[in-house]
């Protein structure tokens, strides 16, 4: 992982709300954050790859016993689950104006 | 969204509108031909379904070349082959779409009855499902074989979806189609109409994105980059990878509307498919 | 005395941290890198081989956006000053870090 991705992880960590980012093990992080993207994807069909890689590779950092690297994974995932729901909003009007009359 | 509830209701109450009074399909598709017209002044209109090759005039010379020996042609034998093959039921692909499969001009099409768009690659799956045979896989191989089969022998056919005014699902699978066109996806953020409408002609690195007006004409194609056929739907999931949208289902809801829509749009036009593409 | 001006220089640099030399070059990696900004798909870059026409050519960057605050909303966000833009969010959609972000400013302001 690289250094970036990592500032970001960690500084998403502690935008996050604080009882997200602070209790709970890392397999619950990666759950919570593998349940918003399907939520997300449901409510608004939006999805990217990179939240399912981030998850995957998430899970996999834990499965090799990097408990850091996964939950700054498992955060940067729900940060991508929260980008993917801004979009949606933004969208659900600015598709209109693409529209040519 | 007003006008589109506003439209279905007079239909539904069986008052007659000017087609001008409210923005519905057609006045989509007229504005929507207009902006290639005026975006691409020396294209002759008959010539968008040549994809990207009816705005680039360097590549067209080495892509007629190609068309002389058409890379899709085993396909088309493949696909020939696998049509007039007997099921086990003694019937035949043939059985559900006459003895040369020439009905490409009749789909995408609304079914009422289900109340779902159906599309050419769908129906040839239900033909052998419902005579008891496995179904294809939509994106490539014997899938695409078959449809560049019946392609070809429509070639000529003219576009011509319809948008029947007499069932508001089919017009609500239309905005839905048309909303997934223009509305950004993916976390590179983009849509259909940023790369194929927009900014159409425009190099992304050494590419040349395609206009959107004729796009559905030509399928399947035999892509360079895959060096092998595929089918509308596998183009679709593909655009959305390089966005990183995750792609939906092949013949899902999603695509089939979309497809209803962007075929829409190039009503009009001839079906030439199957066709080669970079 | 000379504590409080250290510190003066010191928060100083922080608001306007000087565009090192390392900066510039990592800014344009960055930008180059096509699993990263891959900003040559779209802008015309001196030197770059086949470069995109879809946005402008990045140059005279310091005259086109003399507040570097301006430019780096513009690269997080763009749609937010032109919602029909075909430009990502690269902020916004968490494409690039805030801190890769600053690089590539770092980087575009050599261009002139």
């Amino acid at each position: 992982m690289n250094h970036g991705l990592k500032a970001l992880a960690v500084g998403l960590a502690l935008s996050v709300s604080s009882a997200f980012a602070g209790s709970g093990t890392t397999a619950e992080h990666i759950e919570a954050a593998t349940a918003a993207y399907k939520k997300v994807a449901k409510e608004t069909s939006y999805q990217w790859t990179v939240t399912v890689q981030a998850i995957k590779a998430a899970q996999k950092a834990l499965d090799a016993g990097d408990d850091k690297g996964a939950r700054e994974l498992a955060h940067h995932a729900m940060a991508l689950v929260e980008a993917t729901r801004t979009q949606a909003k933004l969208e659900s009007e600015n598709w209109k104006m693409r529209v040519p009359k | 969204m007003k006008k589109i509830i506003s439209h279905v209701a007079f239909g539904l109450l069986g008052l007659s509108v000017s087609a001008a009074a409210v923005a519905g399909p057609a006045e989509d598709r007229a504005a929507f031909q207009k902006f290639y017209e005026n975006r691409f002044p020396d294209t002759p209109v008959s010539d968008f379904q040549n994809g990207v090759y009816s705005i680039l005039p360097s590549a067209r010379a080495q892509w007629e070349e190609i068309e002389e020996f058409p890379p899709y042609e085993l396909a088309i034998e493949r696909g020939e082959e696998i049509y007039n093959k007997t099921f086990a039921n003694g019937k035949s692909l043939a059985s559900c779409f006459g003895d040369d499969g020439a009905v490409r001009s009749q789909y995408p099409n609304w079914d009422k009855e289900r109340g779902m768009v159906v599309t050419m690659e769908l129906a040839i799956n239900e033909c052998l499902e419902a005579n008891g045979e496995k179904p294809l896989k939509y994106k490539k191989g014997a899938m695409a074989d078959v449809s560049a089969f019946m392609s070809y022998n429509s070639r000529g056919q003219m576009v011509n979806v319809e948008i029947p005014s007499d069932d508001p699902r089919a017009l609500a699978a239309y905005e839905n189609g048309k909303e997934h066109f223009y509305t950004k996806r993916g976390q590179l953020n983009f849509a259909c109409a940023d790369c194929h409408m927009y900014t159409a002609g425009n190099l992304y690195r050494a590419d040349t994105t395609s206009p959107a007006f004729g796009h559905a004409t030509s399928w399947p194609v035999f892509r360079s980059k895959w060096q092998a056929m595929g089918t509308l739907h596998r183009r679709f999931a593909g655009c959305h990878n390089n966005i990183r949208a995750n792609p939906y289902k092949a013949q899902g809801e999603e695509y089939r509307n979309l497809e209803y829509f962007v075929t829409y749009m190039s009503n009009d036009l001839e079906f030439n498919g199957p066709a080669a593409r970079k | 005395m000379k504590g409080q001006l250290l510190t003066a220089i010191l928060a100083s640099a922080l608001i306007a941290p000087l565009a090192s030399a390392d900066s510039v070059a990592e800014g344009k990696s960055i930008a180059w890198d096509r699993k990263k900004g891959n900003c040559l798909t779209c802008h015309m870059f001196e030197g770059g081989q086949q470069t995109g026409n879809v946005g402008p050519p990045m140059v005279a960057m310091k005259a086109r956006f003399p507040e570097r605050e301006a430019l780096v909303e513009y690269i997080k966000d763009p749609t937010k000053r032109n919602p029909m833009t075909a430009m990502p969010p690269f902020g916004r959609n968490l494409i690039l870090t805030e801190a890769e972000i600053n690089k590539v400013v770092d980087y575009l302001y050599t261009l002139n």
